[in-house]
Parts: structure tokens; sequence; C-alpha cells
């Protein structure tokens, strides 16, 4: 399949609109807009990645492909680069979004993730000068409110955090499936387990305590021994590295003193 | 149902780790964690596949000074309970 110049043009400026401020972040992880023709094609079987029914995965010489069929004339396809995670996106002129890629990508996002000692946390990340801290918790537990009660930090998601290794420290990303306005990334300060209280607490929490948090509020790939295993493993040595804490707070806890004392 | 005489072993599929005395174990699915204290962990770090339960209620016994009803009541309500969650094999 070959795209005419006209239509290149037209779904440039489509993704320029929707990635544009994600894209031109340096410190994000590396994603770039590249525009070529699928020649060939091979059917590949990718058995650890849930993809949905309306997906195919394709194997092309250094890069997974997505197919999503939306339309008869155009198909959307994003691709990820074996070797070095770059991310491309090519779409549809009729009836792109976003969305469409969202399943699918992070599908196989979280694939090379995984396998690169990072996670996806169920999780707010804020970031307060140069440090990061990650706030987790499931639905309700206050993520997007612990944010604003940081006022002088920066929110970067308030629903999805990636955590991964740079060098030799963790660092916590946004990822282009979950993020506000600002994309940024931040060494990673320490992991807060979110819990509402009437009464404001922060409690350093033991190893096994924070493998086992940890756990509870990471997304897995897929549902197999191998994924847990490797997922275990990256979690051993998360919690090896970075303080994780229980926060327990209200409404209108003075939040932002007690972590400005962690900075 | 576990009897003393049985032999068991661990679920090699189980991926877990012994931190700060304490046992975490991750079900296959990896939809939950077992989290074992100090005495769960030595149970589970003494099952090996060669020792009867029997002869792990008897470690359990001398390494916590309980007394044998104790230790015997209580390490098989344990071994029968990681049984149901599949994390250990009978082997006879």
């Amino acid at each position: 399949m070959s795209l005419k110049k006209k239509e290149i043009r037209e779904i440039q400026s489509l993704i320029d609109k929707k990635l544009s401020r994600f894209l031109s972040n340096p410190e994000c992880y590396n994603f770039t807009i590249k525009f070529a023709s699928v020649n060939e094609r091979k059917p590949f079987r990718l058995p650890l990645i849930e993809l949905p029914k309306w997906s195919t995965l394709i194997s092309y010489k250094n890069w997974l492909y997505i197919v999503a069929n939306v339309n008869s004339s155009l198909e959307n396809i994003g691709r990820i680069n074996k070797n070095r995670n770059i991310c491309s996106i090519y779409t549809g002129i009729k009836g792109f979004s976003g969305e469409v890629f969202t399943d699918a990508l992070r599908s196989c996002f979280h694939y090379y993730l995984e396998r690169e000692n990072g996670i996806f946390i169920h999780a707010s990340g804020v970031r307060l000068n140069t440090e990061g801290f990650v706030f987790a918790g499931p639905a309700q537990a206050g993520k997007s409110t612990i944010g604003r009660l940081i006022s002088k930090g920066r929110t970067i998601s308030d629903e999805c955090i990636m955590i991964k290794k740079n060098s030799s420290s963790y660092y916590m990303y946004s990822t282009p499936f979950c993020y506000k306005d600002e994309n940024r990334s931040a060494r990673l300060k320490g992991i807060f387990f979110l819990k509402k209280s009437k009464k404001l607490s922060i409690e350093k929490i033991s190893k096994p305590d924070a493998v086992k948090y940890l756990f509870s509020n990471i997304w897995l790939s897929g549902q197999d021994e191998n994924i847990a295993g490797l997922n275990f493993e990256n979690i051993l040595k998360i919690a090896d590295k970075v303080p994780c804490y229980h926060l327990n707070f209200a409404l209108n806890s003075p939040v932002q003193s007690y972590i400005n004392k962690l900075v | 149902m576990v009897l003393l005489n049985s032999c068991i072993s661990k679920n090699k599929k189980i991926p877990w780790r012994i931190i700060e005395g304490e046992a975490i174990l991750v079900d296959i699915s990896g939809a939950s964690i077992t989290h074992l204290n100090e005495v769960g962990a030595e149970i589970w770090n003494s099952i090996d596949g060669k020792k009867t339960i029997s002869e792990i209620v008897r470690h359990i016994q001398n390494l916590f000074e309980v007394d044998e009803q104790t230790a015997q009541k209580d390490t098989l309500e344990f071994i029968e309970h990681l049984s149901k969650k599949g994390v250990i094999e009978n082997l006879s």
C-alpha cells in the first residue's frame, strides 16, 4: 500500500494536531512520525500480546505493525521498532482518532516495556522541581486530587504512569495513551499508595509490602506465568531502589509541605 | 486433602521471593499476591519435594518452640490453604 502525497500531507496535519505537544518534548519516550510504504506483509503471531479483535499484528523486517481496519480506503497503522522502541503512526484520512490505536499500540508498547525492566502503574505522576512522585491507588483513591494539592508541582498524568530504569536510576514517564497537557519525565523520588482519611499521615512501608502494593496497582500485558514472572522481577527491582509509602490524606491536607521535605 | 506423610512441592509456575524474612508469591495469572509472614515463609521454604509434612512440622516446632499439637494443626491448615490456592503440589 502506498500513500499519495496529498494523503500524506493531510495525515501529517491530523497527527500534528493530536500529538505535536507530546512529540516535541525531547524528554519523552522516543516517539517519531514517519511515512513509508508497506510493500510486503507477512502474517505474524505474537502470543503474549492481547490485541483488540479489529487489529492485526504484522512483523516486517525490524518493525511490528499494528493494522486496524477502520474504513475501506485506508488502514490505520501503528508500528514499533523492535530494537529501539521508536513508535510510528500512520493513519487513514477518514475516521482517524487517537483512540483507534490506543489499545493495540498500548499492548505492543507494553510488551517491550516489560522486557526492559519497566512497568505501567495505575497512578498519577507529579513532577516537583526535577523530582518525580507517583501516587497509586484504585479508582476514587484521590490520584487526581493529590496532583491538585501539590500546587507547585506539575501533573504529567493522573491515570497511567510508566516507570522505567534509565542508567542507574528509575524514572517516571507519561505515555502517549494517557497524559496531561505537559509530557515530562522525572527521576523517581518516591511511590505513594493513597488512602482517603481524616488525618494526613505518611508512613514508609516495608519492601514486602511495597512489592505487594505495587503488584496490586500495575497493569499486565497479558495473563500467564511468564508475564506475571516478568512483572514480578521488575517490581522487585523497583521496590529495592525506590522508597514506597502509605499516604493517608484528606481534601484539605497540607500534602505539599510533607512532600517538600522529601525533595 | 493433605496428610502428615504427604510429600509436597512448590508449583514451579509460581514466581516467588523471600524478602526480609517474608515470602511473596504471585499467582499464575498475576491477578493476586500471597504474602506470607515469617512462619509462613519458613514453611514455604521447607517445601522442597523431599520432606514430608510431618518433617516440616518438626522443623517448625523446633524453630519456633511450639508444642507438637499446635505446630501440627497450624501447619496442616496452612498447607491446605496453599493447596487450595494452587501454589503447591501433592506428590504422594
